[in-house]
């Protein structure tokens, strides 16, 4: 009898007409892309951070495993995808919440079973896997946004000999001076304190392209702003600066968004495009070139400003691009199956326009809110750029 | 230390294509004749045929029929017997047909009547045709569409290019591969009747790039001597499918369950080609190559089967049990289940026995859009399954559905598990049913 060996096929495979991924491996591989920043935040925010998701992800399973058994919506959701985007909103949060101790007067535990629970029936509300249109961590963040603003403002970051272990509220009640030049993970240890305070970058960033800061001196400038009240761009890359547990470490995003494409759950058109569109958007809408008590001098283009020029815009550009959650919403939220168009070329429409209006909300609106915004407006689009934008097909 | 490297890489490589290509092509193995065969005589609808009354003795390669429709085969006997009852069987491609009986007599077998006309030869179309015909010889596959119908289509329209694909879809059924190994002159020999009578100018021969040259050498020295061209594709199913082959060689555009000639192009297999130079010889098609993978040992058969041999004679003999087991024909994403009387012809020649799976409980679309990242022809296969749940056929149309080539790659990589390739086939019936491309369904 002619027989030939055939080539080993996957054990794993139930079905020889199935590749084998199935919806729980496909949740499963993004919930290991979160893990990127999850654990650089977890480092950079210590175990207060570890708790802040904990409570997250437990209310908000708890929540499901209820919300499950009610109605046809119940039949829907799945609690890995709950999971996910339990992990995804603990993710959008600052971690100094874990804590029963009063905060400027307010006791904060709350917001963070609030956000599960909230997911969790969004999610339940608008159809649980599958769900289109509408992002339910988003709609969620801003919704706890609104209800509590000042609560959710980063204002911590541990010092670099403190990872992991430190306490974030342990901190040194000095504010810290922004503009120290020395990158956070070069710091000398300093005893006493775990933290140290420092003001969110994108808050500055805010007041000053809203020409709502004043100058101190006679004038200000991007290049002052730059050289005296932003730190060192290492920490917005690396880490050491302020922000929400996601989004501490652009490097550690950009590294769990590159697992993603190496697994093809996501299309690089969308974090590539949206990135370049809103550098592009930023160097080219309008920002105060110079304020001073008077009021400010607006310019489009401010890169062809005498005052400014090319090197000082593009450094501009790029804190606005590393003090928001903009590479956090590029790479984790708009790539959302849910939420982006299904062809290819309306992914890139899709990305461009993000980006745009991205840098929009980031200038005149918020930086910390801004991309989520954008997104919310954005997804508008996506049926009609489905629409538009189907493939001719081959033959 | 980069040579190194490289002769390291180089021995991975050479490892790999050994495990994947054994040095010599396997032998086609004749199979014993079972009692019965089911003789197929009326192929998409030429049901016409004369068949002899039952109880009829008829010889090995004796005309079955007196005269058969001008768009099929002439049914011959692949071995003497007596003729039984007319009765419709599936054929391994899933299409239906009508057969004659034949119960096959223990007596050695005579010489045949039907020595073929020295006048049909392959001088003109007509004649060549008429000779394929006569020898039984036909071809309806999915890599290889109704041949009778595509030299019938030439007479009328005249053809420029002839592609003859020895692309295999199954990296463990390589059956063209083997075929063109071990009768690489006589594939090249019906390649070059076919081109010369259908007047084809270009001849393409398709072979994979990481075709083993042992295996591939017999046929490229004969296509040489010929001045075919060898084109190397990347093999990545579904490549052998006509409208990707065609669009890929020629970038005419095929539509699916269209003829290639309507496109003036002739594709045929390398079975095929060497049924046609055995029909140049005088050596009718009583015979089939066919391969068979047993998925669950993880074995590959390959054999030379009698017309008309059932998949459960053929399991049998290779002792593959068919209990809670799915025998599926031709490429085994398209899910073309067989039952056990399924026959064996002219249809698909490769034939998967898998073990039998637990049905996939779909979950809703995530709206990943791996179907359409995959799509070899960019039809919108989600939303063809919308199309069907709403009824809606607009909806299918704009979707992209008459382009579909029914691949399954779609349902393969869904993770929703959802039935994309079913939910194609179905809109297709429902059009059929209601003889409209456009128009929707009324409720």
């Amino acid at each position: 009898m002619a027989t030939v060996s055939a080539p080993p096929t996957p054990a794993s495979s139930v079905s020889p007409l199935h590749s084998g991924i199935r919806i729980p491996t496909f949740l499963t591989l993004q919930i290991l892309a979160t893990l990127f920043p999850l654990i650089a935040g977890f480092a950079i925010f210590g175990w207060r951070a570890i708790g802040t998701t904990g409570v997250v992800v437990f209310s908000a399973l708890g929540s499901m495993a209820v919300l499950r058994r009610v109605g046809w919506r119940g039949r829907q959701v799945r609690m890995w995808h709950c999971f996910w985007l339990a992990l995804i909103v603990s993710m959008m949060l600052p971690a100094h919440l874990f804590t029963t101790v009063p905060f400027h007067g307010q006791v904060v535990w709350p917001v963070l079973p609030a956000a599960g629970i909230t997911v969790s029936l969004l999610s339940w509300l608008l159809g649980g896997l599958g769900t289109q249109r509408v992002p339910p961590v988003v709609v969620a963040i801003l919704f706890l946004f609104v209800l509590s603003h000042d609560l959710l403002t980063p204002q911590y970051v541990l010092r670099v000999d403190r990872l992991f272990v430190g306490d974030l509220l342990n901190y040194d009640p000095a504010p810290e001076s922004l503009s120290d030049q020395n990158p956070w993970y070069n710091r000398s240890a300093a005893t006493g304190y775990d933290a140290l305070r420092r003001e969110p970058v994108g808050d500055k960033l805010l007041a000053y392209t809203s020409s709502q800061q004043r100058p101190e001196r006679a004038s200000l400038t991007v290049q002052m702003l730059i050289r005296d009240q932003m730190p060192p761009l290492e920490n917005l890359i690396v880490g050491g600066q302020c922000s929400t547990i996601g989004c501490g470490s652009a490097a550690a995003i950009i590294a769990g968004g590159l697992f993603l494409l190496l697994q093809g759950l996501i299309d690089f058109r969308i974090p590539l495009l949206g990135t370049l569109s809103a550098m592009a958007a930023l160097l080219i809408f309008p920002i105060p070139v110079y304020i001073t008590d008077a009021g400010a001098q607006w310019r489009w283009f401010a890169f062809r400003s005498h005052f400014l020029g090319w090197g000082t815009t593009v450094t501009f550009v790029n804190y606005e691009i590393l003090a928001s959650p903009l590479l956090f919403t590029l790479f984790y939220l708009a790539t959302a199956p849910g939420l982006r168009p299904i062809t290819r070329r309306g992914r890139a429409v899709f990305a461009i326009g993000l980006g745009v209006l991205c840098a929009v909300f980031q200038l005149y609106a918020s930086v910390a809110m801004g991309p989520y915004i954008a997104l919310l407006v954005i997804v508008l689009l996506t049926p009609t750029l489905d629409r538009a934008m189907t493939p001719r097909t081959l033959v | 230390m980069p040579a190194e490297r490289e002769s390291k890489s180089a021995e991975k490589t050479a490892a790999r294509t050994t495990s994947l290509w054994p040095e010599q092509a396997p032998e086609l193995l004749p199979i014993p004749l079972p009692d019965r065969l089911l003789v197929p005589i009326g192929i998409r609808g030429a049901g016409d045929a004369s068949v002899k009354p039952a109880g009829t003795l008829i010889q090995r390669g004796d005309r079955i029929a007196d005269h058969a429709a001008e768009s099929s085969h002439v049914p011959l006997a692949p071995e003497s017997g007596t003729l039984g009852q007319v009765r419709p069987i599936r054929l391994t491609s899933g299409q239906t047909a009508a057969a004659v009986e034949l119960f096959v007599s223990n007596q050695p077998s005579a010489p045949s009547q039907n020595t073929l006309k020295p006048s049909e030869d392959f001088s003109s179309l007509v004649s060549g045709l008429e000779r394929i015909r006569s020898a039984g010889v036909w071809a309806d596959r999915h890599a290889s569409p109704d041949l009778i119908g595509q030299l019938n289509q030439i007479v009328a329209r005249p053809i420029d290019t002839l592609i003859c694909t020895i692309l295999d879809s199954d990296a463990s059924l390589r059956l063209n591969a083997a075929i063109a190994a071990r009768f690489g002159d006589e594939v090249v020999t019906g390649v070059s009747l076919l081109a010369r009578t259908a007047g084809a100018r270009k001849v393409v021969l398709v072979v994979e790039s990481s075709a083993s040259p042992e295996w591939m050498s017999p046929m490229a020295k004969a296509a040489e001597r010929e001045k075919f061209q060898i084109i190397d594709l990347t093999n990545e199913y579904p490549q052998s499918d006509p409208t990707l082959i065609v669009y890929s060689l020629t970038r005419r555009k095929l539509r699916p369950g269209s003829l290639p000639t309507t496109r003036g192009v002739l594709v045929l297999d390398a079975a095929a080609a060497l049924a046609v130079c055995r029909a140049a010889s005088n050596e009718p098609m009583l015979t089939v190559p066919v391969a068979v993978h047993d998925h669950a040992n993880r074995h590959s058969h390959f054999l030379l089967a009698p017309v008309g041999i059932t998949i459960e004679h053929l399991l049998k003999h290779l002792a593959i049990p068919m209990q809670d087991a799915i025998v599926r024909g031709g490429d085994l994403l398209r899910d073309v289940t067989l039952r056990a009387d399924a026959v064996i012809a002219g249809g698909e020649l490769t034939i998967h026995v898998t073990a039998r799976e637990l049905k996939m409980i779909p979950e809703p679309c995530i709206r990943c859009a791996w179907c359409i990242e995959a799509c070899p022809t960019l039809v919108h296969p989600a939303q063809i399954l919308d199309a069907l749940q709403r009824r809606d056929l607009k909806m299918a149309d704009r979707a992209g559905v008459a382009a579909c080539i029914e691949c399954g790659i779609c349902s393969y990589v869904c993770p929703s598990g959802l039935p994309l390739l079913h939910a194609v086939r179905e809109i297709r019936e429902v059009k059929l049913a209601i003889g409209s491309d456009t128009l929707a369904p009324k409720e």
